[in-house]
């Protein structure tokens, strides 16, 4: 199957107070229409710019795009106008965000809210518009939707609000949703709920789903493919059973390693320790001249700190930028 | 809507706000129905002039030198003043709410050109302005307006723009950018209707100068000649200052009353929306 959107060697920029710094390093993946792609990272890892990226909403300057391709159907979105990108967002690629409480209009209906969204993408009349509101909130299960869009965003709970986001996102009908922590602010029944909507949604309206999290679980939930980014690059891509079953890159190994389980080791008799990754995401431009990863890697020798690895195909069509899997790779 | 019944109780616990909101409604009403209660035109020469108030109880305010009763001139003014303080505050608000939104919202270039601009207005003292403004063109009801809001527009300007400055890096104004609406949409739909708030607050004052700028003008000789405002009303009196008094009191009270009832709602109203800046 060919990919709706396919990212090559995308590269952001933030000016500083000594020059540009280099937040997001030659990210390339493509996305299959239907399907989910996440993004999983710490914080400051670079997963929520990348989105940004693609849809063009950083703030320019101080960011600035500095190379790569985003071709969404064939056609580079980084050569648009603003006028035309405008047109893409929404229609094309839409997006939620983390925070449902701040996410809304505070002084807005809900349904007005999605009113305007949907008028900005087709000509409807008032009536017209409000009824497919109406339509929109039954699609993302919001009970009694007739009544409930007249209310105003702080009458609901942070999970309505999540779902009236969705709504808003999916009125321009959008070949791409992008999700950037889409469950991180809600309870953790909330999340399991909007998880199983974004999953219903996605197969009613056949939109591929670039998910941002930070949370493994999230990801085993919803997503076939994996990429792992770290201090602005993608360590490692994969499909999400692999990359469970058989993490290849150290800092993979050390997420999973934090991540809490239920049955792991059970039947090996030792219960599970949740092992932390030592140290943080070193600053965008305090980069060490090796692998970024290597000061936090229990497995790094002396060329990880000397040499950058390149991401580097692997086996079963996955890729890893260490050197580790580069040699067994080369040696098997 | 209970939003509504919610903005009245809250009003409605201020005293001085209860207070300035019945003397408003008090000198709407005079503006509304008095022309018809007090004699027909107030440049009519009626009875004998320095009539004292109080010495005829058909002409209960007195007349002026020329002998035009005080009284009708009050109730014709309140008209006046009325009139131009809201019609020069809604033209001032136009343009303040433009400039500050697209400065706001824009930043960069925009918001230097239109805020250099806003400053060049702000340096030149109000008044001074105003006078020089109306003496360039013919004084006449629409220039007054013109001239008083284009001294009072760059305040709101400020207002608006310091609100967009914040407004616009609130997540929902990310969230309307990312499902691809217009700028358009999202600067009067979305980020406007979160600063009306100080916006009504700041309207209110800005109607009780306008209704201070235009009597000041109309003292200065520089109102509309044809209309009797509370401004050419105290002029007329001031010749007599010495001999009769309340030629120019009795119109100077009118203007304290309604200024102070605006002031008053201006106060009560801000603090109405702003519940919890309650207890400062």
């Amino acid at each position: 199957m060919s990919s709706i959107l396919e990212v090559r060697g995308l590269t952001t920029q933030f000016s500083g107070p000594k020059g540009y710094v280099t937040v997001v390093e030659n990210v390339s993946f493509a996305m299959k229409p239907g399907a989910t792609l996440a993004i999983v990272g710490e914080s400051g890892s670079g997963k929520s710019v990348t989105a940004m990226s693609l849809l063009r909403v950083l703030p320019e300057p101080p960011a600035r795009i500095a190379a790569g391709k985003v071709l969404l159907s064939g056609k580079d979105l980084l050569q648009l106008g603003e006028q035309a990108m405008r047109r893409v967002r929404g229609r094309d690629i839409s997006m939620i965000f983390q925070e449902p409480m701040t996410s809304l209009n505070p002084v807005m209906t809900i349904g007005g809210q999605i009113v305007e969204a949907i008028r900005e993408h087709r000509e409807l009349s008032a009536d017209e518009a409000r009824a497919e509101a109406v339509a929109l909130l039954d699609r993302v299960r919001i009970p009694d939707a007739g009544h409930r869009i007249d209310d105003y965003p702080h009458r609901l709970s942070g999970g309505m609000r999540q779902r009236v986001m969705i709504a808003m996102a999916l009125a321009g009908r959008p070949k791409i949703l992008i999700a950037d922590e889409p469950t991180t602010a809600l309870d953790v029944t909330v999340q399991a709920q909007i998880l199983a909507l974004l999953a219903r949604l996605q197969s009613e309206f056949g939109m591929g789903i670039l998910l941002i999290t930070h949370n493994l679980g999230v990801v085993a939930q919803i997503a076939q493919r994996v990429l792992v980014m770290y201090a602005g690059r993608i360590v490692e891509e994969a499909p999400v059973r692999d990359l469970f079953q058989d993490p290849l890159h150290p800092y993979t190994e050390g997420l999973l390693g934090a991540t809490p389980r239920m049955y792991q080791d059970a039947e090996a008799g030792a219960r599970h320790r949740l092992i932390d990754i030592a140290g943080i995401v070193p600053q965008p431009d305090q980069l060490p001249p090796g692998c970024a990863f290597a000061p936090r890697c229990p497995k790094a020798f002396a060329r990880c700190r000397e040499e950058r690895p390149a991401l580097l195909p692997t086996r079963d069509g996955r890729q890893s930028a260490c050197f580790l899997t580069q040699n067994t790779a080369a040696s098997a | 809507m209970s939003a509504w019944r919610d903005f009245w109780l809250r009003y409605r616990r201020k005293t001085s706000a209860m207070i300035g909101l019945v003397l408003l409604l008090f000198v709407m009403l005079v503006a509304i129905i008095g022309p018809w209660l007090v004699s027909a035109d107030p440049w009519d020469i009626v009875v004998r002039p320095f009539l004292w108030p109080g010495e005829d109880p058909e002409f209960p305010l007195g007349s002026d030198v020329l002998g035009r009763d005080i009284l009708s001139g009050i109730v014709h003014g309140s008209r006046v003043s009325l009139l131009i303080g809201l019609a020069a505050t809604a033209t001032a608000l136009g343009v303040g709410v433009t400039v500050g939104a697209v400065a706001g919202y824009f930043r960069g270039w925009p918001d230097d050109i239109l805020m250099r601009i806003t400053e060049l207005f702000q340096t030149i003292p109000t008044f001074l302005l105003a006078v020089v403004l109306v003496a360039i063109f013919k004084p006449s009801m629409l220039s007054i307006i013109l001239v008083i809001s284009a001294v009072s527009w760059p305040a709101v300007a400020r207002l608006v723009r310091a609100e967009f400055l914040s407004l616009r890096e609130r997540e929902f104004v990310q969230s309307c950018v990312v499902i691809g609406m217009s700028e358009t949409r999202i600067i009067f739909q979305q980020i406007l209707p979160n600063c009306l708030a100080p916006i009504i607050v700041m309207s209110s004052i800005l109607v009780a100068s306008a209704i201070l700028t235009e009597s000041g003008l109309s003292f200065l000789g520089l109102g509309d000649p044809n209309l009797m405002s509370w401004g050419t009303m105290i002029g007329i009196g001031r010749e007599a200052m010495r001999t009769a008094w309340y030629m120019s009191a009795l119109p100077g009270i009118a203007i304290i009353i309604t200024v102070l009832a605006l002031n008053l709602v201006g106060e009560g109203l801000n603090d109405a929306l702003n519940p919890r800046l309650k207890n400062r």
